[in-house]
């Protein structure tokens, strides 16, 4: 249903233009969910942007973005304006900048509905309650007149759900959608992120730094460094078995329970690559392990590991068979 | 036996709320309620709990930036509420600060040797500039940065590399404590191994004893000895990081551990999860301040408030039926094993 193809985004600079988004592909169907995960820096988000039409002004996306047949790369502004926020939604990372301050939630949330669907003010306030109602939201009949600054962040991220999903869209997009809050909370947030997507068949796309909501939550993965795909794969798979040395290193990375005091946390050396630094050789070399005379002369290409598990780097099976 | 680092006996930190109406009195929030604690040398200390509970207060008051309404600090046998304010000055060098955010907490328009050296200045240090140089360059090496790294501004490094300035200026004064009001949660996964391992080596070197407050549980099991877990400015439960997190005992505990996300637990269902939101505790209410979103909630839970029982040797819990929610936990988790 989405198909992305060889997207590229850079930045037009002052002398030649600064590449921050490199070949990234991928295809998502509906009731499925893919994550994208990577560090600051990686491209994740404006991955994001782009599958949204909102990049900012001196930034280009080329390639391909199809979804259900239409490419979302050519069209207009005025046209992609009925397609965000009907067939393409996204939750954002922070739900209180996100939210209109001096507007009721009721108005919000059914905003879409009457841009969108071409609803009455009632009949839109009808669907507001029945959508509130749906993301937990309790009392919704009467939550409708309340202001952001009155609900909790759990709360407003709930918000931020029903407006998403007030046009019941194909392909959700949620950026960070639990990094502002606490775990407690985090957890009803995705556990009502799962239910919808296996109620409605839309499409989730989860960006995420946290590697256990990742993998958790979705099907598929991106791994992202630098603004390129490095691993792509059935989640399972990519926990279970990664095949490039930085997904393989940023696993090990986190902490878990009852860790033996004596055991150090294992740490990529280094930092990752400025943007749009020439790529003549493999992206993650720098800071890579097991790097070779070969990594340095050509970007590596994706080599496949498994049934659709591939990745950017020609000692993949290698560090496969590395990791325990 | 040693002396404790820190001994917080009854503290207690209210907030006047602004008058709603003229007719009734300005309502309290209570941001911490009754808090015992004590830090031993060189066995760091994790304060956990969501936000709003009461931990960042608590952080303030151990550093002096913050009186309490009720109850005493001592840090290193000394209360630090009594003592003049040039008293706690000169006890400034022996605990220091990090803040959470590296971006915020560097003036951009100084460079890192007077970011690192500021707080020499602050406790009236009499080197020279000479020997602030050196202690500047030494400082910067232990922290894993380099000596001429001292000219640049703070928008030279990254995210890590602040962090690390931030912790060489509370290293500077070579403090015995170190309060770290969430150090690692502003970066990257790989960034934040680092700085980690950065602050058990600085244990270990210098003997730098680390109050390491944090939301992430996971993080504060690798890096502390002991922990409290707060809920509404009560502590609800503390012990050694070891059996709190294997085996937690208080419903909440038991409930934040439950909720951390793992990688292939999918689609798993609890069945024990706090079902509202955290509330701020305005009147000093009687009963068990979880029992709203407790799922274990009797009579007794609304009426008495539980105190802290010692359960097993330093680990303590606030929960009048432990005992049930234990062996709770203990069936299910043999029946999940089992399917």
């Amino acid at each position: 249903m989405l198909q992305v193809k060889n997207l590229n985004i850079t930045i037009a600079g002052a002398t030649r233009d600064i590449s921050i988004v490199k070949d990234v592909s991928f295809e998502l169907d509906a009731g499925r969910s893919l994550g994208v995960v990577g560090e600051s820096g990686s491209g994740k988000s404006m991955t994001a942007l782009a599958l949204m039409g909102l990049l900012p002004g001196a930034i280009r996306a080329s390639g391909s973005i199809n979804l259900a047949g239409q490419e979302l790369l050519a069209l207009s502004e005025q046209e992609m304006c009925s397609v965000r926020g009907n067939k393409v939604a996204m939750i954002f990372q922070e739900p209180m900048t996100s939210l209109n301050p001096v507007q009721t939630i009721g108005r919000q949330v059914a905003e879409p509905l009457v841009l969108h669907k071409a609803m009455t003010r009632t009949a839109a306030r009808e669907e507001t309650i029945r959508l509130l109602d749906r993301v937990g939201i309790p009392d919704a009949a009467r939550r409708l007149d309340v202001y952001p600054h009155q609900l909790s962040g759990g709360q407003r991220q709930r918000v931020m759900i029903a407006i998403a999903l007030s046009c019941s869209p194909n392909v959700l997009v949620a950026d960070e959608p639990t990094t502002a809050l606490d775990v407690t909370v985090q957890r009803q947030i995705l556990d009502l992120l799962r239910e919808l997507v296996s109620e409605t068949r839309m499409a989730l796309i989860i960006i995420s730094h946290d590697l256990g909501v990742i993998g958790e939550m979705v099907d598929e993965m991106l791994v992202m460094y630098g603004g390129s795909v490095v691993e792509r794969g059935h989640a399972d798979q990519v926990f279970a078995k990664p095949a490039h040395p930085y997904t393989s290193r940023l696993i090990e990375a986190i902490p878990r329970f009852g860790m033996p005091r004596s055991e150090r946390l294992k740490t990529i050396p280094g930092t990752m690559p400025e943007m749009g630094s020439e790529m003549k050789a493999c992206i993650f070399a720098g800071r890579c392990d097991l790097v070779y005379a070969d990594c340095l002369e050509a970007p590596p290409p994706f080599v496949s590991v498994d049934d659709a598990h591939v990745a950017a780097c020609i000692r993949a099976g290698r560090v496969m068979e590395t990791t325990q | 036996m040693t002396q404790p680092i820190i001994e917080i006996r009854n503290l207690e930190r209210r907030f006047q709320l602004p008058r709603e109406s003229l007719f009734r009195p300005a309502s309290t929030v209570y941001a911490l309620n009754g808090i015992n604690l004590t830090v031993e040398p060189q066995r760091s200390f994790g304060i956990v709990g969501e936000s709003g509970c009461g931990k960042s207060t608590l952080a303030r008051i151990i550093m002096g930036l913050d009186k309490p309404s009720a109850g005493s600090v001592k840090v290193k046998g000394k209360d630090i509420i009594a003592i003049s304010p040039a008293e706690l000055r000169e006890m400034r060098s022996d605990f220091q600060m990090v803040f959470q955010d590296p971006f915020g907490s560097l003036n951009p328009r100084h460079h890192v040797e007077r970011i690192v050296a500021e707080p020499l200045f602050a406790v009236g240090s009499s080197a020279s500039k000479q020997e602030r140089k050196e202690k500047v360059a030494e400082t910067l090496t232990s922290v894993g940065l380099r000596p001429a790294d001292m000219e640049k501004y703070p928008h030279e490094f990254s995210g890590g590399q602040r962090q690390r300035v931030a912790i060489a200026r509370a290293l500077i004064t070579r403090p015995s404590l170190i309060v770290a009001d969430e150090p690692v949660s502003a970066l990257d996964v790989s960034v934040q191994a680092q700085v980690l391992n950065l602050l058990r080596d600085l244990e270990d070197q210098f003997g730098i004893t680390f109050v390491f407050i944090s939301h992430n549980l996971a993080v504060v099991d690798y890096a502390c000895q002991d922990a409290a877990v707060i809920y509404l400015g009560r502590i609800v439960e503390q012990g050694p990081t070891s059996q709190l997190f294997s085996d937690p005992l208080h419903p909440y505990t038991q409930s934040l551990v439950d909720a951390v996300p793992h990688v292939g637990v999918k689609n798993r269902h609890i069945a024990r999860q706090a079902p509202t939101a955290l509330k701020t505790q305005t009147a000093a209410q009687t009963g068990c301040t979880f029992a709203g979103r407790c799922g274990f909630a009797k009579e007794r839970c609304r009426v008495e408030q539980p105190s802290l029982r010692v359960v097993e040797s330093g680990h303590s819990v606030a929960c009048h039926f432990f005992e049930e929610t234990r062996s709770d936990r203990q069936a299910a988790a043999k029946t999940a094993i089992a399917v």
